[in-house]
């Protein structure tokens, strides 16, 4: 009976007791609610950008599968219309007036969205279809630009192989002004070639020569076009994109920014550095990678990285207080014996080394681009782009903030960091060896900044940018 | 308000913390080993109540549902620390063969109470605590403790017996 009389009075006396709550404590759930809210606005911007890549290709595609197309029904009538109008040989005084003309006609349309070079070559001609092409060349405006190598007629095959290429529309202004360039002085010389040859009246063997010179000087500027990365289109017209697929592994050494948010925590920044040393991390991964251009790749994939720490920590473990007493007994003189103990003591302090492995894990989409050029025995590469984050754990031992425990943590340090460290930017080199038709072998030195702080609370800032060299293979998966 | 913290609104969830921080910060001190693992159990708890206040179903109270998951944040930190449910050996055990008249504990206010419970072993304290100020049974502390009934039920004893003891020799002291 007293005894639920006792329980009773606690009960009344407790549960409705009020205690001090520290200043700070709102400051402190409000810092560990946050980085909950964080990775939604990751997640969109993520998405934002595969979103913004995945639209690009698909233009790309589109864009220039449909360029293809129109080029491919045109050309043949191009080639009629401008075909052999320089070397009209019944058309002495106006081909030499013509050319110039045509010159002016043609210039403009090197601005224009696309051109087509289509040459052809024979040594046959008809007047009939001079006067043809003489009419058809009167037309000022054309989509495509047809660059005449001899009378023709306009089935003929080309005297350059598949030498029609594309320049695309809106790819790259600078390429295609380069290439305009090289296609209007090939034209531009090869008119006034034809003028001069038409006044001179030689004969059909040195129009072939010249003819022959004008076509090496047209092959050196589609040569010069290939080089910046224009495609050439495969048999049947279509735009061949290249796919590979590359695995690699990269040795990697992080560095890690590791600042207080006040000179609260100045102490425990300085703990952990002491504490926490970097050592050999890696990176491995798989992504595909798709041929925008000859030279011009979009890469993306999967990839698992691990930053590994040292963690050792020196603690107090035992202290140990040794009192010494030595009696000594003086006998001055029979009968007179004087007892001494003399009193000491001295500490002994003990301290074991706590010693483990921090690690730092994250899985990672990679969205890069890759700028290539070289030779079929090496290549050079530039790549650059972001590293999205989809998800991080950690491992290993923590110090807490509040400096006091050492938290022993098994997957992962609760609020202390988070599970997804946001987006990075990628910056690499790389060198690239064929060994054979389909396969080759990469190095691609590379940097990783992380925008993202992966610490959990406001009490410290903590990011990581790891350097590496990736080393891996490169499958070609379409081999056309 | 407790819409408004279903939407995740700071505001709301400030006013909340500053309704019921300090009551909750008693509950806390009780179950706690020192002042800052209550602050922790605190911090933590109030970090759950906004995680899953949308599961709170508007049946019965607001206030005992975040108390319960108060002290089962509370109860999470202690198992961490693995709680000793043993047997202690009461030096005082035959002073008090029987019950303390309230005459002898009535003037003992909160702060006091807090002070003799806090000194029990954390296996009588969190039995203790659970029983007599929250009101559970022996089966759900025992479940919710992963110990038995009849552990509960001794730890009860012996807590309450402890606590007498300490409120006995206070009285000594007085006198």
């Amino acid at each position: 009976m007293n005894d639920n009389l006792f329980d009773a009075f606690v009960k009344e006396k407790l549960q409705t007791h009020k205690a001090a709550v520290p200043a700070d404590m709102w400051e402190r759930i409000a810092a560990t609610k946050e980085p909950n809210r964080r990775p939604i606005f990751i997640w969109w911007l993520a998405a934002g950008f595969l979103l913004v890549s995945l639209g690009t290709i698909a233009y790309w595609q589109w864009n220039g599968n449909s360029l293809t197309a129109n080029e491919n029904a045109t050309t043949t009538d191009n080639t009629v219309a401008k075909a052999t109008q320089p070397y009209s040989n019944n058309k002495n005084d106006n081909s030499t007036t013509k050319a110039p003309n045509q010159t002016q006609a043609i210039a403009p349309q090197t601005t224009s969205a696309s051109a087509t070079i289509a040459t052809a070559s024979n040594n046959n001609s008809s007047a009939s279809n001079n006067s043809q092409n003489t009419s058809d060349n009167t037309k000022p405006q054309q989509n495509h630009l047809s660059i005449p190598t001899n009378n023709t007629q306009p089935s003929n095959t080309s005297a350059f192989g598949n030498s029609a290429f594309t320049v695309r529309k809106k790819s790259n202004k600078k390429i295609r002004s380069l290439a305009t360039a090289s296609i209007s002085n090939a034209t531009t010389t090869a008119n006034l070639d034809a003028a001069t040859f038409n006044a001179s009246a030689y004969d059909g063997t040195i129009a072939w020569q010249r003819q022959f010179n004008n076509a090496a000087k047209l092959n050196t500027a589609l040569d010069a076009a290939s080089m910046i990365g224009l495609d050439c289109p495969s048999a049947n017209g279509r735009i061949p994109k290249t796919w590979y697929i590359e695995a690699y592994t990269s040795a990697d050494m992080a560095f890690r920014n590791l600042r207080s948010a006040s000179s609260a925590y100045e102490s425990y920044i300085s703990k952990r550095d002491s504490m926490e040393n970097s050592t050999l991390s890696y990176t491995t991964g798989v992504r595909g990678v798709i041929g925008l251009t000859n030279q011009l790749f979009l890469k993306t994939g999967v990839q698992y990285s691990q930053i590994n720490e040292r963690f050792s920590q020196r603690i107090e473990n035992e202290r140990k207080l040794t009192t010494v007493i030595t009696i000594r007994t003086v006998v001055r003189s029979p009968g007179d014996t004087l007892r001494v103990s003399d009193t000491s003591s001295f500490e002994t302090v003990g301290y074991i080394t706590r010693r483990g492995n921090n690690q730092y894990r994250s899985f990672d989409i990679p969205v890069l681009l890759s700028y290539e050029w070289g030779n079929d025995n090496w290549k050079l590469g530039i790549t650059g782009g972001a590293i999205i984050n989809v998800y991080s754990w950690y491992k290993g031992n923590m110090l807490d903030s509040t400096l006091l425990p050492l938290l022993p943590t098994a997957t992962h340090t609760g609020n202390l960091y988070k599970h997804n460290i946001g987006i990075g930017a990628y910056a690499s080199m790389s060198i690239i060896k064929p060994i054979s038709n389909t396969l080759s072998i990469f190095a691609e030195p590379y940097l990783r900044y992380n925008f993202g702080n992966i610490s959990g609370n406001k009490a410290f800032t903590q990011r990581f940018h790891v350097a590496g060299v990736q080393l891996g293979i490169r499958y070609q998966i379409n081999n056309h | 308000m407790i819409q408004g913290c279903i939407r995740q609104d700071a505001k709301y969830q400030r006013m909340l913390f500053q309704q019921y921080a300090s009551t909750f910060m008693a509950v806390c001190q009780r179950y706690a080993n020192s002042a800052d693992e209550a602050e922790d159990m605190l911090q933590e708890g109030f970090i759950r109540i906004f995680r899953f206040i949308h599961q709170f179903k508007f049946e019965g109270s607001f206030e005992g549902w975040m108390r319960r998951i108060m002290v089962n944040t509370a109860l999470k930190q202690l198992q961490k620390k693995r709680i000793n449910f043993t047997e202690i050996k009461d030096h005082h055990a035959d002073t008090t063969q029987q019950s303390l008249e309230p005459y002898a504990y009535s003037h003992l206010g909160a702060n006091q109470l807090m002070e003799l419970i806090n000194n029990l072993p954390t296996g009588y304290k969190t039995v203790f605590n659970l029983v007599v100020i929250e009101g559970y049974s022996h089966e759900e502390v025992a479940e919710m403790l992963g110990i038995q009934p009849g552990t509960s039920r001794s730890q009860l004893v012996k807590a309450r017996k402890m606590l007498q003891n300490q409120i006995i020799a206070l009285q000594k002291v007085a006198v």
